[in-house]
């Protein structure tokens, strides 16, 4: 692809997006250099074999890339599907290089050695600029504004219990999805002969108590009632949730 | 010569090199940058909108639609200048397609909340998890056999490690760009004006289901964008000379091979119109022969009925049982058989109306489409009659008003929804060319371009009513606050607690447990009427017929939900809000208690309204 100044950018590019893009740890990083790799490279590359032998103007040069890149998403998807490893990180980020080298190099075989304008210069003044970068900040605080989590003060609160078995105890959990701070009483009982037992904590919204039930051994090996019921401190006479199972005896799978 | 004539349709020829140096031309964007800066004012506003509405502080709609207007108005007036440049309308109308977007993504991030959203983000995060298209998908079975849009997101999420929320939003992004790009180069080559196409466009905002429900993440997102792209190849390849024609080939066959992996309905949308492009130059021009595009009608048929045959046979069941509902309620409805359908109504009584004031704007606005409709088509018989193109887009515009008609038979009504998305393509271009904005009269020359705007306004704003239900059209609260800490929804604590604590099995639920149950919950679930899960989570005693069912599908879990809400795809992702202005009802306590009897039942989960057990509990 020598001599052509886009094609060789083109072709570079992608694979050095391919290889930082899955080196980066950090998606929001990694975005960076994966979306020209995805979204970009590709379309060009097959617009740049496909229009070669005329200019296509850039307009539609741009869209032809990004929808171009869209479809070689999709068939690319399909094709992996059937390929071994199947769809990978790797196999993507050996695809997507691999169409576009091939493009870039099919369209400097086809391509008149005559250069290509290259991209278009921004005349953008001062005011224009400000109103641009005001934009963009007005936007990036839409976003952030989107995405936080914020007081819901009529939003019904409410507390979750689960019990969840395995061979030879039970894990008792309770999640508060509360307004505000709530204590309760747990009461647990193995077996259906069995002492209750009392447990009293307090839990703040979003926080979790987990407690863990061992079961001595049942003399016939058979499955064993667990059952906790839960109570609001501050309405000691209803049951607030329960919850019940059965605990299969230790060596015994679920 | 005049900016808005100036086509943007031939191929530039590039600059001669001087010496070494090659000519870069220079952008003219005109009023571009004050005009970006209020779109982004007006997705802020709409942002504080929505943030209000999750705050539960029950803001005023009027805040939402009047950031709406802030984004677009100014935009609309732009397009509707002599002045600017077909550079500058070009990115003023990727900037409304991107604002609008925008305002859909600021309504939910970071989580879906549209019910389809759920079901693709679990097939996509399916590829991701086990490298492979086409596993099952337990609510909507057919979407696994179409996997262009899940595909191409897990390139994003395998290669970045994004989530599948933001993959996603960022394809459909990229999808809703090339759409309003495609189709203003579409309108610009047909037409030969960058005015009329920039106002094509922005009436095609007025679309119903531009807003949301074409915004979501769902295969027929990314397929219409593509269906435009084919369609402006497919232009663009009519008015080039024969020995370029060949190169538009490869974006028309690129583009149908994407769509027949996408999406079902878009991939025959595409064959039908294809074949009666071919058909319209063969009535006109009596030639089979170039420019005719029978080949690729031919193409887009064969790899539409062999995806169909080969991967996809299930496609016919899915697909024939609404169109059959939907000719039916048509029969009906027109034989005085059964009453028909009330607009803007929702299913449920809890559910409030949608008001009197957005009613009458939403009714303006097909009212402004339907007076505009003689004026456009007067305008492009004479001088298109001989354009097959041009002829079925007109054709188009008359069909969109048969989809009007379905909108009032009670089964036929989403039908016509679904395909006045496409048809309405052919009517924005027929209504751009009605040319109110050169309208002039003494003493207030920008009367004409101000009428228009307005008229633009009513018509997005008119549509997204149309679309999406009032009570919907700002968030809600799935996440929340509390003294400094995160908590969530009760469906979505029961997903959250069914992803950690559960490892297999199969789950019934109602439609909106469900859905959080695929997506974040990655766990099989079932709802609906087949099997008749639907009746054995709302039913208040067990009938004999239900634990059998249950065991038969392997349904291994049951999710009892006894919010009213839950059986809605829409609204039942949510906090329940003390004020909300209607009753979130409760069903009976004995809807959960009556699986208490079954031999072997375990109650292994309960919040309050949702109650989770295993009927397993014993093995």
């Amino acid at each position: 692809v020598r001599g052509h100044r886009d094609l060789t950018l083109v072709a570079r590019g992608s694979v050095l997006c391919a290889l930082l893009a899955l080196v980066i740890p950090w998606p929001a990083l990694s975005l960076l250099f994966a979306a020209p790799l995805i979204l970009f490279a590709p379309g060009y590359a097959i617009v740049a074999v496909t229009f070669a032998q005329r200019p296509l103007g850039r307009e539609r040069l741009a869209l032809l890339s990004l929808a171009l890149s869209l479809a070689t998403l999709v068939i690319g998807g399909f094709v992996l599907n059937y390929m071994p490893g199947g769809i990978r990180a790797i196999s993507w980020a050996i695809l997507l290089p691999l169409v576009t080298l091939a493009c870039c190099r099919a369209a400097a075989l086809r391509r008149p050695r005559a250069g290509r304008p290259g991209p278009s210069r921004l005349r953008l003044g001062r005011r224009d600029a400000a109103f641009l970068l005001g934009g963009l900040a007005l936007s990036a605080a839409a976003l952030v504004l989107a995405m936080a989590t914020l007081p819901a003060e009529n939003a019904r609160g409410f507390t979750q219990l689960w019990v969840t078995p395995t061979a030879g105890s039970a894990e008792i959990g309770v999640a508060s999805e509360e307004q505000h701070l709530a204590s309760y009483v747990l009461r647990t009982r193995l077996g259906k002969g069995g002492r209750p037992v009392l447990r009293r904590f307090t839990l703040r919204p979003g926080e979790t108590h987990t407690i863990r039930l061992d079961l001595v051994p049942s003399p016939r090996g058979r499955p064993v009632a667990v059952s906790a019921r839960l109570f609001r401190r501050d309405r000691p006479g209803a049951v607030y949730r329960r919850v019940s199972a059965w605990i299969p005896a230790a060596g015994a799978s679920r | 010569m005049r900016a808005d004539s100036a086509r943007l349709s031939r191929p530039t020829k590039a600059p001669k090199p001087v010496g070494r140096e090659i000519a870069r031309p220079r952008a003219d964007l005109g009023h571009l940058a004050p005009i970006a800066l209020a779109a982004a004012a007006g997705l802020l506003v709409c942002s504080l909108a929505n943030a209000l509405a999750r705050a539960t502080l029950a803001p005023s709609p009027l805040i939402y639609w009047a950031g709406i207007l802030i984004v677009a108005l100014p935009i609309f007036y732009r397009l509707t200048s002599r002045e600017a440049s077909p550079r500058e309308r070009l990115a003023l109308v990727c900037l409304l397609g991107l604002s609008l977007y925008a305002v859909k993504v600021v309504r939910d991030a970071p989580l879906f909340t549209f019910s389809d959203e759920l079901v693709h983000a679990f097939n996509a995060n399916q590829i991701v998890d086990r490298h492979h298209l086409f596993h099952a998908n337990s609510i909507i079975s057919i979407t696994p056999h179409f996997p262009g849009l899940e595909g191409a997101t897990s390139a994003l999420m395998s290669i970045t490690g994004l989530s599948s929320f933001w993959a996603g939003t960022i394809v459909v992004g990229a999808a809703r760009l090339s759409l309003v790009v495609a189709m203003f180069f579409l309108f610009s080559r047909l037409s030969g004006s960058a005015r009329t196409a920039g106002i094509g466009v922005a009436i095609y905002t007025g679309n119903f289901n531009f807003l949301f429900w074409g915004a979501q993440y769902s295969y027929e997102s990314l397929a219409l964008p593509l269906l435009l792209l084919v369609m402006m190849a497919l232009a663009e390849r009519e008015s080039s000379p024969r020995k370029w024609a060949r190169e538009w080939a490869v974006p028309v066959v690129l583009g149908t091979v994407a769509i027949v992996i996408t999406h079902h309905l878009t991939s025959y949308a595409l064959a039908i119109f294809i074949a009666v492009l071919a058909l319209g130059h063969w009535l006109l021009r009596k030639t089979w022969s170039w420019p005719n595009p029978w080949k690729f009608a031919v193409l887009a048929a064969a790899l539409a009925l062999a995806w169909l045959l080969l991967a996809a046979s299930s496609t016919f069941g899915y697909l024939s049982s609404p169109l059959g509902e939907a000719f039916e309620a048509v029969f009906n409805t027109a034989s005085g058989e059964a009453p028909p359908r009330g607009l803007f109504q929702s299913h449920g009584t809890a559910i409030p109306p949608t008001p009197v004031g957005a009613r009458a704007v939403a009714l303006l606005a097909v009212l402004l489409l339907t007076v505009g409709l003689p004026f456009g088509l007067r305008r492009i018989w004479p001088r298109y009659r001989s354009q097959p193109f041009v002829l079925l887009l007109a054709l188009a515009s008359l069909g969109f008003f048969a989809t009007l008609a379905l909108r009032l038979a009670p089964e036929a009504w989403e039908t016509g929804n679904r395909a006045s998305e496409f048809l309405f393509i052919g009517l924005a271009f027929v209504l751009a060319g009605v040319g109110l904005e050169r309208w002039r009269p003494k003493g207030r020359p920008w009367a004409g371009r101000a009428l228009l705007t307005a008229c633009l306004g009513v018509v997005l704003v008119g549509g997204a009513i149309s679309g999406w239900p009032w009570d919907t059209q700002l968030a809600r609260p799935v996440r929340a606050s509390a003294e400094g800490r995160t908590i969530v929804s009760p469906p979505l604590a029961m997903a959250d607690w069914a992803k950690e604590q559960v490892k297999g099995g199969r789950f019934a639920a109602p439609i909106a447990d469900a859905r959080l149950l695929l997506d974040p919950g990655n766990h099989v679930a079932l709802t609906g009427s087949s099997p008749d899960v639907e009746d054995v989570v709302e039913n208040t005693s067990l009938e004999g017929w239900e634990v059998p069912l249950l065991r038969e599908n392997d349904l291994r879990y049951v999710v009892i939900d006894r919010r009213e809400l839950a059986s809605d795809g829409i609204r039942g992702y949510f906090f329940t809000t003390d004020g909300a202005g209607f009753d979130e009802g409760l069903l009976p306590a004995s809807v959960a208690t009556k699986f208490d009897a079954v031999p072997g039942a375990a109650r292994i989960y309960s919040n309050g309204p949702i109650t989770v057990y295993d009927l397993d509990g014993l093995r």
